[in-house]
């Protein structure tokens, strides 16, 4: 464990070949990566487990490209939204395609489909109904440990913005829960 | 304390991003897919080793890989540079063996007359050099003229032919010039100045005034006259002109008729070797027919009028070679020169973009030529590398996948 030193040491010493640096980055952000990743694509947890591969891939091989214009977990967390969006797009293709007839309740397992009852399945649906761009604000800014601040510098658009659009979202939101409870 | 319907909303969102499960350690199973994979965004090193290099390492290989490249072409320029210096020491430049002027001719043509026993004459192993630079050429000049050569008949004096390897006219070594020079005065007084060039000449060498002339008055009067004297004499009356106003233009050009001179003799010596044949043919045959006798004269005057054609023109290409042509031209001092026509700015634009077109294309062969060499000339060099990288990269990406 290396709790003392920063994510940008740490990608250093990955990229000077020190592979604990890795493990280190990962038991800092892969649990979260994993849990944003989840409520993006729809609780599809393999579809998550994928985007979150595909991020650290990124980080290995394009690591030495940051140039530390940001910090590390914006970076990082801007490749794994990226990721889930062509995971997203992907998916959409092949549901267009027949290949995919309804993807979520094809990966649903027996647990997971008795809780579609509760109140949580009927948020998720509520949140896939917005659009995507209140969606990846509503579920950032609640995002663990994310701060208003944090979640504009990722998405890349003012504060004020930011905090409009999760208005909007969460305005959304309740008129659209309110509805499915009456 | 029970949560507000916000409150609710905003756990249950937390939630929708909460991972509930232990972490897969994906990062294991993605450092392994980059290590069996290739990809384009890895650096030079990183792409040569299969895996994360340090950054030292790097850019130690790259310097390596820099020097060597440097080497290749380094050594490739300066072979290069050592062949075309050593081609340029064994082949002058052409342009130092053609003389812009005749000032420039520093060594001359030599015609050797050579006359075997038989009587037939012809122009032997000769040489001509050119060029200041000092870088003479040897060739072989070989003119056959069939029949008997006439004694003297190079050394006709002026005016009645050409004037002998002693005359003036000959130049050292055996050329036959027509010398022209032309030069423009600028004087206070036109006409004395006009008066004093005329009596530059000797007419006791045979040189005269060709043609004179003064037109207009004032700032535009002109004065031309037009010399002719013996081409020894031509440099000292160059000079006293020069003394005589200054000097705006001068030019002096020469025609070597040295080809022309000998074809005429040749066929001057045959057209009276066959006169004469034929006047011996005239003596033995006096008691033959009339009309066999009136032929033959008819046939001798042929040749004689040939002879005197034949005559004539040498005598003109004597008195050419043997006087040179001056053409002075005299202006008073305050006379604008001539006006120059400004090139106007589509001439301008078409010759500056000619020659940009000319650099642009020369410089893009070269380019290309020097690519090529690079290429060639390290072929082995280049294959040799090519080996090492992939020999290296192949053992290394086999112990990456063993390890992993």
């Amino acid at each position: 464990m290396k709790p003392d030193k920063t994510d940008e040491q740490l990608l250093d010493e990955f990229l000077a070949g020190d592979r604990k640096a890795l493990a280190e980055l990962a038991r800092r952000y892969e649990r979260p990566l994993l849990g944003l990743a989840g409520g993006l694509l729809g609780g599809r947890r393999d579809l998550a487990c994928d985007a979150v591969q595909e991020t650290w891939l990124r980080v290995i091989r394009f690591g030495r490209q940051f140039m530390g214009h940001s910090s590390f977990k914006t970076w990082l967390y801007r490749i794994g939204i990226n990721q889930c969006r062509s995971l997203q797009r992907a998916c959409v293709t092949l549901a267009a395609g027949g290949a995919i007839e309804d993807m979520p309740s094809s990966e649903i397992p027996p647990e997971q489909a008795v809780q579609s009852a509760d109140q949580n399945h009927t948020l998720r649906r509520a949140v896939e109904r917005l659009g995507s761009d209140k969606r990846l604000v509503v579920l950032l800014c609640y995002h663990s440990g994310m701060t208003h601040e944090q979640a504009a510098d990722i998405l890349e658009i003012p504060l004020g913005t930011l905090k409009s659009r999760l208005h909007a979202a969460l305005t959304e939101l309740r008129s659209a829960l309110s509805a499915e409870a009456n | 304390m029970s949560d507000t319907p916000d409150d609710q909303l905003e756990n249950q969102l937390r939630e929708l991003t909460t991972w509930p499960d232990p972490t897969p350690n994906l990062w294991r199973r993605a450092l392994a897919a980059a290590g069996s994979v290739d990809h384009e965004g890895r650096s030079v090193a990183q792409g040569l080793l299969g895996r994360a290099v340090p950054r030292g390492w790097a850019v130690a290989a790259m310097g390596v890989a820099a020097v060597f490249f440097l080497a290749v072409v380094g050594n490739f320029v300066v072979t290069e540079t050592g062949t075309q210096s050593r081609r340029a020491a064994r082949e002058p430049p052409a342009e130092s063996v053609i003389p812009e002027s005749l000032g420039d001719v520093a060594g001359g043509v030599d015609l050797v007359f050579e006359e075997d026993a038989s009587g037939r004459g012809g122009f032997g192993a000769g040489e001509f050099g050119l060029g200041a630079g000092g870088a003479r050429r040897r060739g072989l000049y070989l003119l056959s003229v069939s029949g008997q050569s006439t004694p003297g008949a190079f050394q006709t004096p002026v005016p009645g032919g050409f004037v002998g390897p002693e005359g003036p006219a000959q130049e050292p070594a055996g050329r036959y010039v027509i010398r022209k020079a032309t030069i423009e005065l600028v004087t206070e007084d036109v006409r004395a100045v006009f008066l004093k060039a005329a009596l530059l000449i000797s007419e006791a060498k045979g040189e005269y005034v060709q043609d004179s002339g003064i037109t207009g008055s004032g700032e535009k009067m002109q004065a031309n006259l037009t010399l002719r004297v013996t081409a020894e004499r031509l440099p000292e009356v160059l000079n006293e002109l020069r003394q005589l106003g200054d000097v705006r233009s001068e030019k002096t050009t020469g025609e070597d008729v040295t080809t022309q001179v000998v074809d005429l003799e040749a066929r001057l010596r045959n057209e009276q070797r066959v006169e004469a044949e034929l006047l011996q043919l005239l003596e033995k045959r006096e008691d033959s027919p009339l009309k066999e006798i009136l032929e033959l004269r008819r046939t001798i005057a042929d040749v004689r009028q040939a002879i005197e054609q034949l005559t004539a023109q040498r005598e003109r290409l004597s008195r050419l070679v043997s006087l040179a042509t001056v053409l002075v031209i005299i202006r008073p001092a305050d006379a604008p020169p001539p006006e120059e026509v400004e090139p106007g700015l589509g001439a301008y634009f078409l010759d500056s973009l000619g020659g940009a077109w000319h650099k642009g294309t020369t410089f893009l062969v070269n380019t290309f030529a020097g690519l090529v060499g690079i290429i060639i000339g390290g072929l082995i060099w280049w294959i040799l590398l090519i080996v090492v990288i992939v020999l290296v990269r192949n053992h290394l990406h086999r112990r990456t996948v063993t390890q992993t």
